[in-house]
């Protein structure tokens, strides 16, 4: 499925959970979603680099399995927009499933 | 595939994905992204899949790193010159709407050296500004939209404003007065002809140049920015063909206004329009699985 417009959202959802490195969140997306989510690995490092231009998540290093990684994690700034994105989703999917639900 | 050729193919498309970036961003993003592939080659031996596969399912995972760069260099080269363009756009405004009226105000309406200087300087600048616009334009549609423009579009633009330059000097420095609508027929004097050539032939190839800019920024995937291609496409092919009519010597007052309208007042608005909508959006690549 092609997630491109709903990418930032599922970074802002997966570092809500805990601070992650690049690679973390890719396979944390492909996984939660049971492998129907996925995204081309190398796209997902300027949409990280964007959010945290944007103040929405913090760079960070930190030693993942002896290696040093930058990793990332959620300001308050990128809790208030997983929050405002999540009440968009979900109006979003409502709308459709009002739709699509109630045909037989 | 050996150890050896991974190395070389991942930094292949390390190159490819850091292309363009100043050098502190590019060795960032080259870190980041070869310590990305470590980890995955590590996960997949993990699974039992031997080393060479695992390094080449890696990199395959990483996907095409052209989009990768343009969206690296919309973040780090071209937020700046978006924001910059945008102000070129609002002074192309400015400078359409108002000069006139400055012109009027500094009592420099005449053929005075000064005011012929005035004039020039003031093409000038507004071609300098418009042709910045339009390259600022090629890299956003590239790196924001992945619209391809080429380079023939960006030529036409800066050759054809070029001569017009050069042609709007001639008239200034060496005529003594001309027609403010001037057709290649109403003239006797040749130096006047040749400016008079120069400069509409300049705006013509330029016009045509960015009506092929128009057509390309209309592949970009935005309703909104194929309908501000559309207006970009009609405000310059106006011009084109005015100036056309005036190189056959067919006077077209009407189409004449028409095209001075278009050329000053809808290129900024179009641009501005264009930068603003395209600065608030985000189309990144992403696979479909």
């Amino acid at each position: 499925m092609n997630i491109k417009g709903n990418l930032p959202l599922l970074i802002l959802r997966v570092l809500a959970g805990a601070p992650r490195h690049g690679y973390g969140i890719a396979r944390e997306i492909e996984h939660g979603s049971e492998g129907v989510l996925a995204v081309a690995d190398g796209t997902l490092y300027p949409m990280l680099h964007d959010l945290a231009r944007q103040g929405l998540i913090e760079a960070f290093e930190e030693t993942v399995n002896g290696r040093l990684r930058r990793c990332y994690r959620l300001t308050n700034a990128g809790q208030r927009e997983l929050a405002r994105q999540t009440r968009e989703w979900q109006r979003y999917t409502r709308a459709v499933n009002l739709i699509v639900g109630g045909i037989s | 595939m050996t150890g050896h050729s991974h190395h070389d193919n991942l930094n292949h498309w390390l190159d490819r994905a850091a292309d363009g970036l100043p050098s502190q961003q590019a060795a960032a993003v080259r870190a980041e992204l070869a310590a990305h592939v470590e980890d995955a080659v590590d996960d997949l031996v993990r699974q039992g899949v031997p080393q060479a596969e695992a390094q080449q399912r890696a990199l395959a995972a990483l996907g095409d790193p052209q989009p990768v760069a343009h969206g690296f260099n919309d973040i780090y080269r071209g937020r700046r010159h978006y924001l910059a363009a945008m102000l070129a756009s609002v002074l192309l405004l400015i400078e359409s709407l108002m000069f006139h009226q400055v012109y009027k105000a500094l009592d420099v309406v005449d053929y005075s050296t000064a005011s012929r200087l005035l004039y020039i300087a003031d093409h000038a600048v507004f071609v300098l500004l418009l042709v910045y616009v339009v390259i600022v334009c090629r890299w956003l549609l590239l790196w924001r939209f992945n619209v391809q423009t080429g380079n023939t579009p960006i030529r036409l633009i800066v050759g054809g404003y070029g001569l017009y330059l050069v042609g709007n000097a001639l008239l200034e420095l060496l005529v003594d007065s001309w027609d403010p609508v001037p057709t290649l027929s109403n003239t006797s004097d040749p130096v006047e002809w040749v400016g008079l050539l120069v400069m509409d032939g300049g705006m013509l190839v330029g016009s045509a140049g960015t009506v092929l800019f128009g057509i390309c920024a209309f592949q970009a995937r935005s309703g909104l920015l194929k309908a501000t291609a559309v207006l970009a496409i009609v405000a310059s092919g106006t011009t084109s063909i005015a100036i056309a009519l005036l190189l056959l010597n067919i006077e077209a007052y009407l189409f004449h206004g028409l095209s001075i309208l278009a050329g000053l007042l809808l290129w900024p608005t179009v641009f501005l329009l264009f930068l603003r909508m395209a600065y608030t959006r985000h189309y990144l690549p992403a696979r479909t699985a």
